[in-house]
C-alpha cells in the first residue's frame, strides 16, 4: 500500500511521518515515533490500554487511523511530565502503590487526567466510571482509584 | 545487588533491596539493583508458584549477611570488640551500646580492601527450599457481603473483609495491593471469567466475551494483616500473590447461598444460573436448592 506524508502533533511536537493509509495511530507512536508508553493490549478497543488524549479526550489508539489524527492534538504518557517532574496523577500512582506490572498504566493515568481537566474533584463513582474501559489484571483497582481520588482532593 | 528474579509488578524489586538495606544498615535508595537481566544475572526459577519472596528473598538475606560477616570481620579488629556485638544502621557500623566505637559503612568498605589487596568485596548466596514443594503457606479468612437482585440474578460484591497471613509482611502496601488485585481475579473466577472451548475453538477470545471485572465492581476491601513471624520466610515473610486468590471464590458463593438459599457448585455463578436455582427453589416449595 502506497504511503502518504502527514503531519502530527504529539506532545506539543510536530512530527512529518510517512504511514500507510491502514496504520494505526498506536503503531506510529510506537513505531515510527519511538513513544511506547501507550500498548497494545487487545488490539481491538477492549482494554484501554493503548488510551492516548486527543484534543484533551482519551482515544483508543490501537483502533484509531494514523491519518485521521492530523489536525489534532495527540498527548501521550510520555508528554505528561515537565522535565524530571512528574505529573501529579504520576506521583499519585507511585505515592499509592498504584503500579504493578505497569501496562495499563498509562492507559489509566491518561484517562483520569481528561475526568480530573474536566471535574476537577470528582467522586469515587465518577472515577470507577471513568477508567471502568481501561482493564487491570494487577492491582483490583482500590489503589488506582485512590490515587486519583487524591489529586482531585488537592485541587480543591 | 544482582538477582535473577523478575518483578512482573508484585514488588520483588523493592522488597529485595528492602532486605539488603537492612541487613547492611543502609537507606533503601542506596541500594542498585539489577534484576532478571540473563546476562548478567544469576538463574531464577521465574516469578510463579508465590516463591519469590521466599526464595529470591532468602537468596538475598544470605548474600547480604555474608557481606556483613564479612565487615563485621574487620571492623570488629579495627575497633576491639566482638564481631557478635556489631550493629549496623543508617551507614554506620558501631558497638552495641557503644556508639562512640564506630566506623562509617564506606570506611569499614575501604579497610576490608585495604586487608584484601584491594579486592571488592563480594559475597553470592542461593537458596533451595527444604521442602520439594513449598516450605511454607500463607493462610487466610475471607468475608463477603453481596447483594443479589433477584429479578435478574445480578450479584454485587459490596464488601471484602480480609484476614491473611502472609507471614510478617515486609512492604504492606505492596502485599495489600496483591491483596486487592487477589480479590478481584478471585471475582472473575466466581462471577464471570469463562474461557469456552468448543470443539478445539475458543468461542469468546475477547476480554469483552471472557469478562474480568472493571473498576466498577471492585467492593471495599478491608484487610487485617494476620503478622506470624514464619520461621524460615526472609524476616518472618511469607506469600500473598495466590494465596489471597484462593478464598475469594469460596467466600462469594457461600454469601449468595446465604442471600438466596441457592448454593451453586460449578464457576462462573452467572445470572442465569442463580435464576435457574431460584425457580428450582420456588418449584420444591422455598427448601435449598442444591
Amino acid at each position: 500500500m502506497e504511503k502518504r506524508l502527514i503531519e502530527l502533533s504529539v506532545n506539543g511536537e510536530r512530527h512529518e511521518v510517512a504511514v500507510k493509509p491502514n496504520d494505526t495511530l498506536l503503531e506510529v507512536l510506537r513505531e515510527k515515533l519511538g513513544l511506547v508508553g501507550a500498548k497494545e493490549g487487545c488490539g481491538v478497543g477492549e482494554c484501554g490500554a493503548c488510551t492516548v488524549l486527543r484534543d484533551g479526550r482519551p482515544v483508543l489508539s490501537c483502533i484509531t487511523l494514523a491519518v485521521d489524527a492530523v489536525g489534532s492534538d495527540i498527548t501521550t504518557i510520555e508528554g505528561l511530565s515537565e522535565g524530571e517532574e512528574m505529573h501529579p496523577l504520576q506521583a499519585s500512582f507511585v505515592r499509592h502503590g498504584a503500579v504493578q506490572c505497569g501496562f495499563c498504566t498509562s492507559g489509566m493515568i491518561l484517562t483520569a487526567k481528561e475526568l480530573i481537566d474536566r471535574e476537577g474533584n470528582p467522586s469515587a463513582t465518577q472515577i470507577r466510571e471513568a477508567i471502568a474501559g481501561n482493564l487491570c489484571r494487577c492491582t483490583g483497582y482500590v489503589k488506582i482509584i485512590e490515587a486519583i481520588g487524591a489529586v482531585g482532593d488537592r485541587k480543591k | 545487588m544482582l538477582t535473577g528474579a523478575s518483578d512482573i509488578g508484585q514488588g520483588s524489586d523493592s522488597l529485595i533491596c528492602q532486605i539488603v538495606a537492612e541487613v547492611l544498615g543502609l537507606p533503601f535508595d542506596d541500594i542498585h539493583l539489577t534484576s532478571a537481566d540473563t546476562e548478567l544475572t544469576p538463574p531464577d526459577m521465574g516469578t510463579y508458584s508465590s516463591r519469590v519472596t521466599v526464595a529470591a528473598g532468602n537468596a538475598a538475606l544470605r548474600a547480604a549477611n555474608l557481606v556483613r560477616g564479612e565487615l563485621f570481620r574487620v571492623v570488629s579488629e579495627k575497633l576491639g570488640a566482638g564481631a557478635d556485638d556489631l550493629v549496623a544502621r543508617d551507614r554506620e557500623i558501631f558497638v552495641d551500646e557503644r556508639p562512640d566505637l564506630s566506623m562509617s559503612f564506606s570506611e569499614a568498605i575501604n579497610l576490608y580492601q585495604k586487608r584484601h589487596n584491594g579486592s571488592p568485596l563480594v559475597a553470592k548466596a542461593s537458596y533451595t527450599s527444604p521442602d520439594k514443594m513449598s516450605p511454607t503457606y500463607s493462610f487466610g479468612a475471607y468475608v463477603c457481603e453481596v447483594e443479589v437482585d433477584l429479578r435478574t440474578g445480578e450479584v454485587q460484591v459490596v464488601r471484602m473483609t480480609v484476614a491473611h497471613d502472609g507471614g510478617r509482611p515486609l512492604n504492606p502496601m505492596s502485599v495489600e495491593g496483591q491483596i486487592e488485585g487477589s480479590v478481584l481475579m478471585g471475582m472473575g473466577y466466581a462471577l464471570s471469567e469463562h474461557l469456552i472451548v468448543e470443539d478445539g475453538r475458543t468461542v469468546n477470545p475477547s476480554f469483552l466475551g471472557y469478562r474480568m471485572p472493571t473498576a466498577i465492581q471492585t467492593p471495599e476491601i478491608r484487610i487485617t494483616h494476620v503478622i506470624s513471624d514464619d520461621p524460615e520466610g526472609p524476616f518472618g515473610a511469607k506469600e500473598t500473590g495466590e494465596g489471597s486468590v484462593d478464598p475469594t471464590a469460596p467466600a462469594i458463593a457461600n454469601a449468595i447461598y446465604d442471600a438466596t438459599g441457592v448454593r451453586l457448585t460449578e464457576l462462573p455463578i452467572t445470572p442465569e444460573k442463580i435464576l435457574r436455582g431460584l425457580e428450582r427453589m420456588e418449584g420444591s416449595n422455598g427448601k435449598t436448592a442444591d
